[in-house]
């Protein structure tokens, strides 16, 4: 499982597609933490001409949160380009036949795929947060809730890159693979803009939106039902994605 | 029936076992939700205050909140809070105003943002119930204000003098005390004026007066009914203000109060002090009274006599008399009109101290006539203990409510006075501020490292992949 892990970061870093992707993340992470990083300099200023007035500077609502919220949102931009070829790109030039020769469970199969892609993500959230430590050397910051809100990232991206991989073993080609992938989880952000229409269902198994569920985690609530959310979900895709691959037992 | 079928048949049936397994899980996980809040003070949690409030519910109650998407997870924020403290008697729908117009109708509700809390009516039909109270907005005070009028609490009344120029709870200006009233109603304080000239004496169910910086002198009669007041075990909290008629010191002086006719300063404000900038803090708690001993930030008071208490228990009328708070001890004082300007100020005669801000007396008193039982909630026998506090400058005016520790020590005082200790909290206060300036050189770095630096690397090491790969 490790090796195979390893030939997926292989694959994922000498084609420069991690590299360039973690780049272009950064990049916008980082103009989201200036032009905050701006307005709240101004806010501050406003602020201190006015004494009452600065309970309105607030750097972990006003700053730390949007910029986090940021770092998530992307994600669903960014998870389906890195998840699209997984298993794509083995059905389509015939190779996943090949990796079912090797002595390994589809559950190592799945799990060497999903966490290679999870440790590329990871690894793109972490670098992000060269903007919270450079905020940290100018304003005292709260790092309980910086450490809940990775945590939190961490966990969705987790479900992104589940539902990820199930969506790349559907098809193979790519490009429906990363359509599918987009579509689900921007649909599952829309879910937690409209919430009103899922009211039925909120009420009994809380919000279905995973960006919901990071939305209380980025501000220092750390819930059970979050948590649990994120691991049913991930588990629940990555069984999917072991019956679809199991399926081709059946269907050829 | 062939395999090829089953197997299909097996894994669509694994697909919806999975999906029920999923939501069965997140009904239990969401039911049985446990929540940390992370945050430094806690912001995100209810006050102590609110959460019993709400676990002593008897009947179940509901909030029918209107809001619009954009306010609407804050406002459910808030809610789950309450109904985490108590899921058995607190429940909440949140509902949008245009898409829910026969409700909002039934209801009464104009706009977004407001809403309703009643006892839920029989079977949780969705007809309003006819004991509800109106939330003109989602914040914890209003709701635990709406809780404390709908679960008919026993209210405990306070008086607040008027009539001699006293800071009034009608008044919303910087200088009026509208705001304490509303800091003390969702504790079940319901404040009331009272006029010695209208009345002839205080009501007999009053929890505690308060005299909020009279300027005036109290006439004979009303001095003698101050006095008996607190001589048949009374609570009294008196604001000296700096305009505050000299009288009213001679009066203190019998509970053991020596008021000095005097402001305190910190040095640096000598000589160039206006009134409205002679602030002191007072950081020096009393550790072991109930009041203070949680007491995380310091107070600022505004125009501050230093109230003294008496040492020689001859002159104290057999009250017990300490400080509750001092200032710093780099702070000096100065005539009373110097600092209001009547009088050139001098440079200040003594060294600098600390001087005590508010000070407080107590005396177990045996009545001689015996007020309602209502107006304390805990005396078992006639003897009362008589409690005062007098405080020498501005506190809980609304200007000053608000700032640092102010609100939570005023509340904290008069659930003191009335014998409520066991209200005595700190209340879970906003984000602290934390203004940021920029300096034009570090905004030149923060641009280069984070939108050209960072990216770049990156930028370069998969263009460097790319061509090693060729």
């Amino acid at each position: 499982m490790i090796a195979l892990m390893s030939k997926e970061l292989r694959t994922y870093y000498n084609s420069s597609m991690a590299w360039i992707l973690t780049a272009c993340y950064l990049l916008v992470i980082g103009l989201v933490f200036v032009i905050l990083l701006l307005q709240f300099g101004s806010a501050s200023t406003r602020a201190s001409a006015n004494p009452m007035g600065m309970g309105e500077v607030k750097v972990m609502e006003q700053l730390v949160y949007p910029v986090m919220w940021w770092m998530a949102f992307l994600l669903i931009f960014l998870v389906p380009l890195l998840t699209m070829r997984l298993f794509s790109e083995e059905k389509r030039s015939g190779t996943l036949e090949l990796l079912f020769t090797y002595p390994l469970t589809e559950f190592q199969i799945v799990g060497a795929k999903f966490f290679s892609a999870l440790l590329v993500v990871t690894m793109m959230v972490l670098c992000s947060g060269s903007t919270i430590l450079l905020l940290s050397r100018l304003v005292k910051i709260e790092w309980p809730t910086i450490g809940v809100a990775y945590l939190g990232l961490v966990l969705l991206a987790a479900s992104f890159v589940a539902y990820g991989v199930w969506a790349s073993s559907l098809s193979s080609n790519q490009l429906v693979a990363a359509v599918v992938t987009f579509g689900g989880l921007f649909g599952m952000w829309l879910v937690g803009v409209f919430q009103e229409a899922v009211a039925v269902v909120k009420e009994y198994v809380g919000d279905p939106s995973n960006l919901t569920h990071f939305e209380t985690m980025a501000r220092g609530e750390l819930n059970s039902h979050d948590v649990v959310y994120y691991v049913a979900w991930t588990v629940l895709f990555f069984f999917l994605t072991m019956r679809i691959l199991e399926s081709r037992k059946w269907s050829t | 029936m062939s395999i090829h079928t089953k197997a299909a048949l097996n894994t669509v049936l694994s697909f919806f076992l999975a999906m029920l397994l999923f939501g069965i899980i997140l009904a239990i996980s969401n039911k049985h939700n446990k929540t940390y809040d992370v945050t430094q003070n806690k912001r995100l949690s209810l006050s102590e205050q609110s959460a019993k409030l709400v676990k002593e519910l008897k009947k179940p109650v509901r909030v029918v909140a209107f809001s619009n998407d954009h306010e609407r997870k804050n406002v459910e924020r808030i809610l789950k809070n309450y109904r985490n403290a108590n899921p058995a008697m607190f429940h909440f729908e949140v509902l949008d105003l245009l898409k829910n117009p026969a409700r909002a109708k039934a209801y009464d509700i104009v706009y977004s943002g407001q809403g309703v809390l009643e006892l839920l009516p029989e079977g949780g039909a969705n007809e309003p119930s006819k004991r509800q109270e109106r939330l003109n907005d989602f914040e914890e005070q209003t709701i635990t204000n709406a809780l404390v009028k709908l679960s008919d609490r026993d209210s405990l009344k306070l008086g607040f003098l008027t009539g001699h120029g006293e800071a009034s709870i009608s008044e919303n200006q910087p200088f009026g005390i509208s705001g304490l009233k509303m800091a003390l109603e969702p504790e079940a304080y319901k404040a009331e004026e009272i006029n010695l000239a209208k009345q002839p004496q205080l009501p007999t169910d009053l929890a505690a007066l308060i005299v909020a910086g009279p300027k005036a002198p109290l006439l004979d009669g009303e001095r003698d009914i101050l006095k008996k007041y607190i001589d048949d075990g009374g609570r009294l909290l008196f604001w000296f203000d700096a305009q505050t008629d000299r009288s009213y010191a001679d009066f203190l002086l019998q509970y053991g109060f020596e008021i000095p006719d005097e402001i305190i300063l910190t040095p640096d404000q000598v000589g160039r002090i206006t009134q409205d900038s002679a602030a002191v803090v007072g950081m020096i708690f009393d550790a072991g009274h109930p009041v203070t001993k949680d007491q995380k930030e310091f107070i600022l008071s505004l125009l501050s006599h230093p109230i003294k208490a008496v040492t020689d228990p001859t002159r104290t009328n057999g009250y017990t008399v300490k400080p509750l708070v001092s200032s710093t001890d780099m702070t000096v004082v100065v005539p009373t009109a110097e600092v209001l300007g009547k009088k050139k100020m001098a440079p200040p005669k003594g060294k600098a101290a600390s001087f005590p801000l508010v000070t407080l007396a107590s005396k177990k008193q045996t009545p001689t006539a015996s007020p309602s039982p209502s107006a304390s909630p805990s005396p078992s026998s006639d003897e009362r203990e008589a409690r005062l506090a007098v405080m020498g400058g501005e506190v809980f005016t609304n200007q000053l409510l608000r700032v640092v520790g102010n609100r939570d020590f005023s509340v904290n005082l008069i659930n003191w006075l009335v014998e409520e200790e066991g209200r005595i909290t700190i209340r879970p206060v906003a984000e602290e501020s934390k203004p940021l300036f920029l300096a034009p050189g570090q905004v030149r770095n923060i641009v280069g490292v984070q939108l050209l630096l960072i990216p770049m690397v990156f930028l370069l090491l998969g263009i460097l992949s790319a061509v090693k790969r060729r």
